[in-house]
């Protein structure tokens, strides 16, 4: 079993955020906002619910 | 020595599920259930008249995961639970417009249905099927038994299924813009479009791969044979107690008793104090976290993660006893589910505590379930009962949902009378309705929120709370606010995650 300090993991989530609003960004038309908005502001909270 | 070696908090599916696995397992297992039912949100009540109406679930979509659990318990699923197939799936109406399409079990009778007034959209529903019904059923078949503790799980899952990834493109996209892509006639649209309520969203919110669930009810879906939905709770609550399990009922918990982080037993409202060597909560997670445990055992970071947890749509649900077959042809119909209209309805209506408008008139939104047309015992002779699950917010803007409830139940007639229904007003002789309010204070679920969490790409998975708590030993968590979501299918599995977890942690 691999074991990560809280650090990584926070880094590593926050990757993964950051991920996924670059590819959001890259495939959603201008016209489907209401998605990725809902997406983004949930995003900041993302990398705390992984502790959940 | 701890009175238990677990205490699972709740008598809904994802509570039984963990305990019926625990005690399979050899361990000494409690349930506490603060209502004198069983089944939480899968439950039936029966009135003084002899009307039994299912509380909230009106039926199973998948039963893969009734028939894994009961699998673990070398018990026979079909004694214990006994399912019909339901056919046809759902029936879509609008008298309006004399529009009026059932669609059956078969893919391919389905997509007939559709050729009879949209060749296109038959042609493309089959395309649709192929695309897609392989790989939700992969998903389903994969995500839903795996845990999703971390990163690592995810991985791994990954790596044991490669197919995985070539679902994860319809977590960032929309319901809308998948469904968009196969079909143009406007009926198509709309008979597709309520799936994304199932996740509590409208359709150009709610992740693409609520498009792709409806084609698992091509699989078949399933009612009970006799007694309503809760005869599946019923029946995990049976095996459980056969196995050795204790079932007390009345017995509301109000704290999870922690010790330097770890959890010890659980303490009742009667002041009554459980231990255990393992606590499970299945109910809610926000409110387990924020109410009963508290934030002095948890750490800053989770508490922030805790707190930011969004609850789900509430889903209000009409009772309506009727003294005549009522004219549906399926256990489900649909009524007001343009996707153009619940798109507003979100942002007009919902958001602001209001209910939809149409023609300067409310409408009520949702869908009609004729549970009787499976079990006829359901009823008194001759009666029926209909039950309607609508969409409403939890708060309604300048007024209160006791004060307004009759006025609701009078509204959801109205609209049912407009769209499915002519005569039903004539021919209702019970009616009753449990608000987001009632369904809170009965259920002690917060929000009555249908899900129990929000279901979007920042609540899935690693992202919702985890079926073993990161920050309290020995406390684990079942239930629809838990991976992998909500609907009795999804609950089941995820009861059976916890349960090995509980099981495996405990060697
Ligand atoms: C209106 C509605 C319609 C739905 N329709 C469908 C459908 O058609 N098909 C489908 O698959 N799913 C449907 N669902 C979803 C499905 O019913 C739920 O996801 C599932 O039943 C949830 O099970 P659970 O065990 O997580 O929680 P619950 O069913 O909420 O059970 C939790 C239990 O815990 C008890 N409890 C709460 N607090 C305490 C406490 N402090 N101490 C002791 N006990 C406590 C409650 O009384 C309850 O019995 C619907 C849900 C709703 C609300």
């Amino acid at each position: 079993m691999i074991r990560l300090k809280a650090r990584t993991k926070i880094m590593a989530a926050l990757g993964v955020a950051v991920g996924i609003a670059a590819w959001l960004a890259a495939t959603t038309e201008p016209s489907d906002w209401r998605y990725p908005k809902l997406l983004l502001t949930q995003l900041p909270k993302m990398p705390f619910r992984y502790f959940v | 020595m701890p009175d238990y070696d677990v205490v699972v908090i709740g008598g809904g599916i994802g509570g039984l599920t963990t305990a019926a696995l625990c005690q399979k397992a050899g361990m000494k297992t409690l349930v506490v259930e603060q209502a004198d039912r069983i089944g939480g949100c899968c439950s039936t009540f029966v009135t003084p008249e002899g009307f039994h109406f299912d509380v909230g679930a009106s039926v199973v979509e998948v039963t893969r995961s009734l028939e894994e659990l009961f699998k673990r318990l070398g018990l026979s699923r079909e004694d214990y639970v006994p399912l019909v197939p339901v056919d046809p799936i759902y029936d879509y109406c609008d008298n309006t417009r004399g529009v009026r399409f059932a669609y059956p079990t078969s893919v391919e009778e389905t997509a007939k249905v559709i050729a009879e007034f949209s060749p296109e959209d038959a042609r493309a529903f089959l395309k649709f099927a192929e695309d897609y019904a392989p790989k939700i059923r992969e998903l389903v078949d994969n995500f839903f038994y795996a845990p999703s503790l971390g990163f690592l799980d995810t991985l791994r899952l990954i790596v044991k299924y490669p197919g995985m990834l070539t679902v994860l493109p319809m977590f960032v996209t929309t319901h809308q813009k998948i469904v968009a892509r196969y079909f143009k006639h406007q009926d198509v649209l709309a008979s597709m479009a309520f799936q994304s309520f199932y996740a509590g969203l409208p359709p150009d919110m709610c992740a693409g791969l609520y498009a792709v669930v409806g084609l698992l009810e091509h699989d078949g879906i399933y009612y009970p044979k006799k007694g309503g939905m809760i005869t599946i709770p019923a029946g995990i609550k049976q095996a459980f107690e056969d196995l050795g399990g204790e079932t007390r009922m009345g017995a509301r918990a109000v704290r999870v008793m922690v010790e330097n982080r770890r959890a010890v037993g659980v303490e009742l409202w009667d002041g009554t104090e459980i231990t255990a060597g393992n606590v499970v909560g299945a109910i809610n997670a926000k409110k387990l976290y924020m109410d009963m445990i508290g934030r002095e055992h948890i750490p800053w970071h989770v508490w922030r993660g805790v707190e930011s947890l969004v609850l789900s749509m509430p889903c209000p649900m009409i009772y309506l006893g009727v003294d005549y077959e009522p004219p549906l042809r399926a256990h489900h119909t649909l009524t007001l589910t343009d996707p153009r209209a619940m798109n507003d309805y979100w942002s007009n209506y919902y958001l602001k505590g209001k209910l939809y408008e149409k023609d300067g008139r409310i409408e009520v939104m949702g869908l009609v379930s004729w549970a009787s047309r499976v079990d006829p015992t359901l009823a008194p002779p001759g009666k029926h009962v209909l039950t309607h699950m609508g969409l409403a917010p939890y708060n309604l803007a300048g007024n209160d949902w006791d004060r307004f409830k009759e006025r609701y139940i009078d509204l959801a007639i109205e609209t049912i009378e407009r769209y499915i229904i002519p005569d039903l007003a004539d021919h209702v002789v019970y009616r009753d309705m449990a608000t987001p309010k009632d369904l809170e204070r009965m259920l002690l679920h917060p929000g009555g929120a249908v899900y129990g969490i929000q279901t979007d790409l920042s609540h899935m998975a690693v992202f919702r709370p985890a079926n073993r708590s990161k920050c309290i030993r020995n406390l684990y968590l079942a239930g629809a606010s838990t991976h992998p979501g909500g609907g009795v299918p999804a609950v089941v599995a995820g009861g059976i995650i916890t349960g090995e977890l509980v099981v495996k942690d405990n060697g």
